[in-house]
């Protein structure tokens, strides 16, 4: 069966480029551009796995996150977290790491840093998604 | 115990009772000489009648015996003289013949016998060898004690009248005179009791009297003399001890009712005056004891006799002791002691002391010795009032060590510290500002040419204070400027300047000099290091940079591939569109490398600020109406009229368009369906500065954004940005001297303002500074020369 994956990301080259790679390979893929859209996406698609992106105006891909792991229905939708290198130094990214450690809220699948090695993002979507 | 005699000494002390008493001794004298008189005469009186009866008995005997006598009858004589004698009063009768020889006598005894001449009673008629012949009329009588009474007797002569020599019976010879001599004894014992009767009746009468007199005498002194004096006396002892309640009633008119009123007179007055003397005594007691000084009486042996609380308390002296036992707690007299000459001379002196307190601390204080003299101008007391100036001497060497200090710290300061006092003439020059402006102290101190230490903002500042245009302090805060050494150097200081006022009164200036020149040198040095800094920051963010994009490109040229395998035309449309994305990022990056890495001086023209505005929105006109976007021009028409306007138009054109494109991306990733505005506006201040204002409605950024807002290749905006935009428009604005704030708040926008610097001089100069440094008044944080202005938040 086709598995699902939806890629919430700001940049339109990010969800062309990652879309265009997933297709390519053999997945259902659906997007959305910032996180109050990645919200309704998630629970009308109902994805089987969620490429979030860190930083991203209206909602933060933290923020996204937080609200899935609270949310029952939402709460076992595996995560890959896709940053860039600037962020992951920054202080929402240490911030990030506490709130998950302080709640025992188990963290994203993976991290996978922008730019975008497409043969690594791969390999993490699959071993995500157990293949 | 009190002798009885004590309870009466004030009795015989009184003078009702002298006066009594005088008058009772006068009294009682005349009683005496009176009573003495009465009696005397009336002794006399009754004597002379006790003479006229013996005289008259006398001469009855003689008729009697005539007779008789001249008949030579001795019976008939012998008979009458013993009849005669029988009479109760009558002692005796005798009658001599010439010779003496007794020829009749009442006592038969006698007859006979001779009488002797040499006798008493005989002697008054035959004095010494004097015949019995001449007639005796005085000194007939004597009286004489016969048994218990006394007698008197009187003798008779008889004389041998005619009859008497012619008679036949005996004829007497008519020479003799005297024939004999009757002698009566006539008994005085009834006389004597009768005068005894009269005596002691006249004596007993006056003591009646006198002592009638004397009571009346003795009640009228008790009366009008005693009691109004024992009053007045009463009254004085009451006054004494000090009791003036009673007022003595006056009553008459007498000299005792005048003294009364005298004396209530005397009391009011003295009551008034004693009043008078008791309220200053109390209010110089006060004085004495509440005086906040030390105050202390001192007799010519050194010793306390009196001393005030503040002393004693501070001392713990008592009286009696030795003034410098109590006061400096020494065992001798003090070397420096002045007393003895205000004994001698009466003269008043002060001297300052440091003695020991009651627990041993130093006191310092201040004596002046004063004398109190007596009745006769003899100092017999010194007076030494002493001022605690503990506090003084403390405060004085509290305020030395503050004023060593604060010259220490003025003169060692490591900046320049000038100060003038009222007049304008320079009272303090420390080495820094010796350092600084080259003058020697010599020249300085004093001087009055205050344009040759402070710059002119600040004597515009003092002059004005001087003119009183300004009450109270003025001050100028850390103004960079520069300032003129002896040597006509330029040198840059940081000059921070206050007025000086007392109670509104202008009392002069100080001025702080921060020499920066070697802060110049330094900010030079580190502008070069911190461009050196940024090329290597610039070689790692560049790496990557360009990783991304390549990345980018490599997506990209995936996505084209996959769309020429797959014949998608709108997927190769996306994908070439990455493509051409990220060559032109490269160009972007190389471009704004270029720009920032390049220290270039601006190259200044003449500009229409407002074309040049225009000409970069017409830039962006079409891209923002693709996305909906506004651009509005809201440009000052008067700017450049004024003062002409230099600057690089090339520098300055793209910092306008980086801070539109930046506003034109904010507005594009503002999810908020708003209408998106943008504002570019001209202005030219009053001053001849031009400002440059770029404001838009986007989100506005973040707390962290704005921290970052200026660090090189950081960029909220993913694959889009360099992170070089702002730092390459910063650059050039500070380039012309000028300044780049930025006040945004996130979802409402944010205004970009470029404030430049009237540039005109800078044509002059041969129109290219080639220093940022020689900008005037670049105003620079240590960031990178940017104020973020943020509302509220920051």
């Amino acid at each position: 069966m086709q598995k699902k994956v939806l890629i919430i990301d700001d940049e339109q080259d990010i969800l062309l480029f990652l879309g265009t790679l997933l297709r390519k390979n053999g997945y259902e893929v659906c997007e959305a551009c910032d996180g109050v859209e990645g919200i309704k996406k998630v629970l009308d698609e109902k994805p089987d796995l969620v490429c979030l992106d860190l930083l991203m105006p209206e909602k933060t891909g933290i923020r996204m996150y937080r609200e899935m792991k609270k949310d029952e229905q939402l709460k076992h939708v595996p995560v890959i977290m896709v940053t860039g290198i600037e962020a992951a130094e920054r202080w929402e990214f240490s911030g990030f790491h506490k709130f998950i450690e302080e709640r025992s809220i188990p963290g994203p699948r993976a991290y996978i840093e922008k730019p975008v090695d497409k043969d690594q993002f791969l390999k993490a979507v699959r071993e995500v998604l157990g293949e | 115990m009190d002798r009885p005699n004590d309870n009466w000494t004030p009795f015989f002390r009184s003078l009702g009772f002298r006066i009594a008493l005088a008058v009772g001794l006068m009294l009682l004298t005349s009683y005496v000489v009176f009573i003495y008189l009465i009696v005397d005469i009336q002794q006399t009186f009754y004597f002379q009648r006790v003479i006229r009866e013996a005289e008259r008995l006398s001469a009855a005997m003689m008729n009697a015996t005539n007779h008789s006598m001249l008949r030579d009858d001795a019976t008939a004589t012998r008979s009458i003289v013993t009849d005669v004698a029988k009479q109760e009063d009558i002692s005796a009768i005798r009658i001599y013949n010439h010779d003496g020889i007794t020829k009749f006598a009442n006592d038969p005894g006698e007859v006979g016998k001779k009488v002797d001449k040499q006798a008493e009673a005989c002697l008054a008629c035959h004095s010494e060898d004097k015949a019995f012949s001449e007639v005796v009329t005085t000194k007939r009588t004597r009286i004489h004690y016969h048994g218990d009474h006394r007698v008197l007797g009187m003798i008779t002569p008889i004389y041998n009248n005619k009859s008497c020599y012619q008679a036949s019976c005996h004829v007497h010879s008519e020479q003799q005179k005297v024939l004999g001599v009757l002698d009566l004894g006539l008994s005085l014992k009834q006389f004597d009791a009768h005068v005894q009767a009269l005596v002691f009746d006249t004596i007993l009468l006056g003591i009646v009297t006198f002592c009638g007199v004397l009571g009346a005498i003795g009640l009228y002194v008790t009366m009008r003399v005693h009691r109004p004096i024992t009053r007045l006396r009463d009254a004085a002892r009451k006054i004494a001890l000090g009791d003036f309640s009673d007022k003595l009633i006056v009553k008459g008119s007498d000299q005792i009712a005048e003294c009364a009123k005298a004396f209530n007179l005397m009391r009011d007055q003295i009551r008034r005056r004693t009043q008078e003397l008791t309220r200053s005594r109390e209010e110089y007691k006060g004085l004495f004891e509440q005086v906040p000084c030390y105050i202390c009486v001192i007799n010519r042996q050194y010793e306390i006799v009196r001393q005030n609380s503040f002393m004693r308390d501070l001392f713990k002296g008592a009286t009696g002791q030795h003034c410098y036992e109590a006061f400096k707690k020494s065992s001798r007299k003090c070397p420096d002691c002045r007393i003895d000459e205000t004994f001698e001379n009466g003269r008043t002196y002060s001297k300052a002391h440091c003695g020991t307190t009651g627990v041993g601390e130093t006191a310092d204080y201040v004596s002046y010795v004063a004398p109190i003299v007596d009745e006769g101008k003899r100092t017999v007391y010194a007076m030494v009032i002493a001022m605690d100036v503990r506090d003084k001497v403390r405060l004085e060497t509290e305020l030395q060590i503050s004023r060593d200090f604060q010259t220490n710290l003025i003169e060692h300061s490591i900046h320049g510290i000038i100060a003038t006092d009222a007049h304008g003439r320079v009272t303090i020059y420390n080495i820094a500002a010796q350092n600084l402006l080259g003058k020697s102290p010599e020249e300085a101190l004093g001087d009055q040419n205050l344009e040759h230490y402070f710059p002119q903002e600040f004597l515009e500042i003092i002059i004005s204070s001087h003119a009183k245009k300004n009450a109270g302090a003025q001050r100028l805060v850390a103004q960079e400027t520069t300032i003129r050494s002896s040597a006509g150097e330029a040198i840059p200081i940081r000059f921070s300047g206050v007025t000086l006022f007392d109670k509104g009164k202008l009392v002069g200036a100080v001025g702080f000099f921060q020499d920066l020149r070697t802060l110049k040198q330094l900010e030079r040095e580190k502008q070069a290091s911190d461009r050196l800094a940024v090329v290597g920051q610039t070689v790692a963010g560049l790496a990557h940079g360009i990783k991304n994009i390549l990345t980018g490109l490599e997506g990209g040229v995936f996505v084209v591939q996959t769309a020429l395998d797959d014949e998608d035309d709108k997927l190769l449309h996306g994908g070439w569109k990455m493509v051409r994305g990220n060559i032109g990022r490269i160009a972007g990056l190389v471009k704004d490398l270029l720009s920032y890495s390049k220290e270039r001086a601006p190259q200044y023209k003449e500009t229409d600020p407002n074309r040049l505005a225009e000409e970069v929105c017409a830039l962006f006109d079409l891209r923002a109406q693709a996305n909906s976007i506004i651009i509005q021009r809201d440009f000052d028409s008067d700017a450049g009229k004024m003062f002409k306007i230099f600057l690089d138009q090339s520098g300055i054109h793209t910092c306008l368009s980086n801070l539109v494109a930046n506003a034109v991306d904010a507005c594009e990733i503002d999810k908020r369906s708003i209408e998106h505005r943008i504002v570019v506006g001209t202005e030219q201040n009053s001053d001849g500065s031009l400002i440059y204002k770029v404001s838009d409605n986007g989100p506005g950024m973040s707390l962290e954004t704005k921290r970052h807002l200026f660090s090189s290749f950081y960029s909220t905006k993913g694959s889009r940005g360099t992170g070089l935009g702002l730092m390459v428009t910063n650059k050039i604005v500070l380039e012309h001297g000028g300044k780049l704030s930025v006040n945004s708040e996130e979802s409402r926008g944010s205004v970009f303002t470029i404030t430049l610097p009237l540039a005109e001089s800078m044509q002059v100069n041969n129109g290219a500074p080639t220093s940022a440094d020689q900008l005037p008044k670049m105003e620079r944080d240590a960031s990178a020369g940017v104020s973020l202005n943020h509302h509220d938040s920051l």
